[in-house]
């Protein structure tokens, strides 16, 4: 066991920024002396993120430099192969944290070294985040990040969850692919949001839900300006995406109403992508 | 109205002294498809107006004989918009929201000058809404990035021209020629060349500060969307302006930022704009995770044999592994080496003027450009994680290695995404 005085006096030994603030000039001695002090953090598992972790402050309130430093220098050393179980370690302790009282800015700086090394087993400290406005889209992001685990905890969270929350969790649903939202991206077609709207667009477009292509298409051509072009290019994509999984018809179909709607001379390029994208499903 | 024979405004009428004459500036959808109007000058949008604000439009389109009249400008900061507006004159629309530039009907041709973070959700948006793009190097900050840019310019059949042009130099080289005629005759099954790009990269001078402190937010700057894609941090001047090159945030150190000029003639002399590397090996000391670091040199091996070495020249010990050799006939047999040299020379390389024109692929493609800047997100993945990395090119992935595949496609700060499919 290591004590935190211990892991205080092992980071002081990492060295210092130069005069300008930067680690410009590293020498062989200085990068042998921070291998010397991770491997020290590493053996020392759990204890010494505990104690790292307790060293840091919110942004503007003192020097913590050192002990962000070590954070991140293990959360790189444990993804090394071999390292399973210390990143299983360092997975479990730095999900700990995040259930203590500390401010939102420290959590966040847990959430994105776990964004970078977790494990799926920080999925249930991740989501549990998701509920805290300042933390949601950052846990939301590590959560995309780490995949396995990540939809039940976004879906688990959504019903909760209003406004830029909603969204965000919505748009990690969608770059996961996650088909258990279907419903909640047909449904939230229709959301106040202009932006919602268009994470909703993509979750249709990237899950391939051919029975929802009909309320895309209307949804993007009651649009204007910057949704129109979304919603329209989340129905290209809805076609690419049936069309590559064979439904070949189902996809022609969006072409072709994308061909005989896209009439305004603005919108000519579009007429001509889908009128070129049907021609090669033939 | 025919827009052809409304009446000149003031307002429309630019005075070319190129021209010689005043002319009647007619964005292209107007003439119903992609055909350039009589002026033959192009509609503009400017996204950014830092120092590189407006270069790339006069690099891509005055200099090879075209021309542009800017229509509109936008900047996070309201002080470099003021200043735009005095440069591009007051006939310039000037927006703090990209997307109000974007989902304008009249305007042919974006010209992406902000850092690299934005790039990527930039030029997709263009490519959506029917643009031509002039995207500053470097293309991106990832490299899920570039592929949804080129799925984005694909699908739009938009003209995209990446902000470097080495390799129009190299395509009038003899050497260079007879190099990628070797590589692209598909002849040679083992490449032996050794291509070792030594210094001219930034090592010290782009290391970021790793001890900032938060700063009052100036007025005249929207943090947040500086930030858009990125992740939301407290202000610091070091991280706006010349600086963000610094910080893994925004872009990715010298090598990020100077790999796409030494990396687009490479790619087009060695016939490699449609594959990457296949191995990664760095020699770098530990990296701070949000200001980028020293590096001393990075390895890359592609599937063919052929090695490329990105040499800092700066920090820690020079690359000692290989010598430097190029490909010649001479590594061919007698007859193959009949075939090569009876193949035509490559076709030249189209300028961004030209392309738009033609609707064919600029020299600086985007496909070109993606796999360029590909080669600098592998050389930091390795450097940051530090250890050696294999690529599958095809997939673009890094193979067996979960935690490096994070780095090749991060998630987006909300709204913004890479949805693209």
């Amino acid at each position: 066991m290591t004590s935190a005085a211990e892991i205080t006096e092992l980071v002081s030994r990492l060295p210092d920024p130069n005069q300008q603030g930067t680690y410009a000039d590293l020498n062989e001695q200085q990068v042998e002396t921070i291998e010397q002090v991770v491997d020290r953090l590493e053996q020392a598992g759990a204890a010494a993120v505990s104690a790292l972790v307790a060293m840091l402050v919110e942004p503007g309130k003192g020097d913590d430099v050192k002990p962000r430093f070590a954070l991140h220098l293990l959360a790189v050393r444990v993804t090394q192969p071999g390292r399973e179980q210390s990143r299983q370690s360092y997975t479990e302790a730095l999900s700990a944290e995040l259930a203590r009282d500390r401010p939102a800015a420290v959590k966040e700086f847990l959430v994105e070294r776990l964004q970078l090394a977790g494990t799926s087993s920080a999925a249930e400290a991740l989501g549990k985040m998701l509920l805290e406005p300042q933390l949601c889209d950052t846990a939301a992001r590590a959560l995309a990040a780490i995949g396995d685990g990540a939809v039940e905890q976004l879906l688990a969270a959504l019903p909760k969850l209003t406004g830029p929350s909603r969204r965000s969790v919505l748009g990690k649903l969608a770059m996961l692919r996650a088909k258990e939202a279907a419903p909640v991206f047909q449904q939230s077609l229709d959301d106040p949001d202009e932006e919602t709207r268009v994470a909703a667009a993509w979750g249709v477009a990237r899950l391939c839900v051919a029975e929802a292509a009909d309320k895309l298409l209307r949804s993007a051509e009651s649009r204007s300006g910057w949704e129109r072009i979304q919603q329209t290019d989340a129905c290209m994509c809805l076609a690419e995406g049936l069309a590559a999984s064979g439904k070949k018809a189902e996809a022609a179909a969006i072409y072709r109403r994308l061909a005989e709607t896209r009439n305004d001379p603005t919108e000519a390029y579009i007429r001509a992508a889908a009128i070129s994208a049907l021609e090669t499903l033939k | 109205m025919n827009p052809l024979t409304r009446p000149t405004s003031r307002r429309n009428v630019l005075k070319s002294a190129a021209l010689g004459a005043a002319v009647v500036v007619v964005p292209r959808h107007v003439l119903g498809g992609e055909q350039l109007p009589p002026s033959e000058v192009l509609t503009a949008g400017l996204i950014g107006c830092g120092g590189q604000a407006g270069e790339d439009l006069n690099s891509y389109i005055r200099q090879p004989g075209g021309d542009y009249k800017l229509l509109a400008a936008c900047d996070v900061d309201r002080h470099r918009l003021a200043a735009a507006k005095k440069k591009f004159g007051e006939h310039v629309e000037l927006y703090t929201d990209w997307r109000r530039v974007i989902e304008r009907k009249d305007i042919d041709v974006v010209s992406i000058a902000t850092p690299p973070h934005w790039h990527a959700v930039m030029c997709i948006a263009a490519a959506q809404a029917g643009k031509d793009i002039l995207c500053e190097k470097p293309m991106t900050r990832f490299i899920a990035e570039g592929r949804a840019v080129v799925n984005a310019v694909k699908r739009y059949g938009r003209v995209f021209q990446i902000g470097t042009g080495g390799r129009f130099g190299a395509q009038k080289s003899n050497t260079s020629r007879m190099i990628h005629k070797i590589m692209s005759s598909g002849l040679l099954k083992r490449c032996p060349a050794v291509f070792i790009q030594r210094g001219g990269f930034p090592v010290q001078e782009y290391c970021g500060r790793v001890n900032l402190q938060p700063q009052h937010i100036p007025e005249h700057l929207d943090w947040d969307m500086y930030c858009g894609p990125s992740p939301l941090r407290p202000y610091h001047s070091h991280r706006f302006g010349w600086s963000h090159r610094y910080y893994w945030d925004y872009e990715g150190g010298g090598l990020a930022d100077f790999a796409q000029h030494y990396m687009d003639p490479f790619q087009w002399i060695y016939a490699k704009d449609y594959t990457s590397p296949v191995e990664v090996e760095a020699y770098a000391p530990p990296q701070h995770h949000d200001a980028c670091g020293c590096w001393a040199w990075v390895e890359l091996k592609y599937a063919d044999g052929l090695t490329l070495v990105l040499e800092g020249n700066k920090w820690g010990p020079r690359y000692d592994r290989q010598q430097p050799r190029h490909v010649s006939l001479n590594d061919l047999s007698e007859e193959d080496r009949k075939k090569v040299e009876a193949m035509p020379d490559p076709e030249p390389l189209l300028s961004f003027v030209e392309a738009v024109k033609s609707r064919r692929a600029a020299g600086g493609h985007v496909e070109a450009a993606h796999r360029a800047i590909t080669i600098a997100h592998l050389a930091n993945i390795a450097i940051r994680l530090r250890r050696k990395i294999r690529y599958d090119p095809v997939r673009e992935e890094i193979v067996g290695d979960e935690v490096a595949n994070r780095l090749v496609n991060q998630p987006m700060r909300d709204p913004w995404a890479l949805y693209t499919l």
